[in-house]
């Protein structure tokens, strides 16, 4: 038997770092196919967003008082240019309108942000809530 | 790659030369999966701080992120097909279609997807979000991943 036919009959040893690569390469790959297929066929990402915000915490700064707001998506589909209002009100008298604009809000995602006001939103009753955005 | 060329050099004896290659072919190989991952790297890294990655990630269906799986691995597989059999001198013989796809293509997929979720989550840019809207953005940004890693192998 010549030497390249004695090497060619032998079995081809694949190296271990091929297998290894290939596997995690192949899982990975195989993960990511299931996670956007399941999206796919659930069409979570159609809904229309449905945008919840809730004050987390106000602290006062040199420019006033900021508070901290927690805007969360309950449904799949996603938001953009999300504009925030916050009002303080004494009774039924706006006291103090506040904005802000977020950039994005991902399907059952969150962001946050803050409103700066210049009178103490604790001694106030406070209204936040997300007021429109783009569908993107 | 240049332990290899160094290896390969000046030895005559035969069966030294069996060895030296399975080392040579190993190590060559973990070179290859680290010239994509350099490759990747390098154009992720340029495009991932753009706000349309993500803008993108979510403009796009499911669908159309599952149709960019799919072309992502296929152009991936032609420039490294065509490297793996054109562009090396020594083939790697009895590696078909299956087997390159395999070997090649896969783990550059997958180092591809793994250095895009790490550029992301860097830069902020999966904070607050589900697995979907961060699988969305990592497809998207895999795609000049992909081509970045198919590109390293090709230039160097």
């Amino acid at each position: 038997m010549s030497n390249e036919a004695l090497r060619e009959s032998r079995p081809r040893k694949t190296p271990l770092l091929e297998w290894i690569a290939s596997g995690i390469g192949l899982l990975l790959t195989i993960a990511m196919i299931g996670i956007i297929g399941r999206e796919a066929l659930s069409g979570e990402s159609e809904q229309v967003a449905t945008i919840t915000v809730t004050a987390t915490s106000f602290s006062q700064a040199a420019t006033g008082y900021v508070l901290a707001f927690d805007a969360s998506n309950k449904t799949g589909g996603a938001a953009a240019a999300v504009e925030i209002e916050a009002t303080l009100k004494d009774g039924h008298t706006i006291v103090e309108t506040g904005k802000a604009t977020l950039d994005y809000v991902p399907g059952y995602g969150r962001a946050s942000g803050g409103v700066v006001f210049t009178n103490d939103p604790s001694l106030r009753k406070l209204e936040i809530r997300a007021v429109g955005f783009q569908i993107p | 790659m240049l332990a290899r060329k160094q290896l390969s050099a000046g030895n005559d004896s035969e069966e030294d030369d069996e060895i030296e290659e399975r080392a040579a072919r190993a190590t060559g190989y973990g070179g290859q999966l680290f010239l994509m991952m350099s490759g990747a790297l390098f154009l992720a890294f340029n495009t991932a701080p753009t706000e349309e990655m993500v803008l993108i990630g979510l403009k796009m269906t499911a669908w159309h992120s599952l149709a960019l799986i799919f072309v992502s691995l296929a152009l991936l597989h032609i420039l490294v097909f065509t490297v793996g059999f054109a562009g090396q001198e020594r083939s790697p013989e009895g590696y078909g279609l299956g087997r390159t796809f395999l070997a090649y293509t896969i783990p550059g997929y997958g180092i591809a997807m793994l250095v895009s979720f790490y550029v992301l989550w860097t830069f902020g840019r999966a904070d607050g979000s589900e697995l979907s809207v961060i699988a969305g953005a990592v497809v998207v940004l895999s795609f000049p991943a992909a081509v970045g890693a198919a590109i390293a192998r090709l230039v160097i």
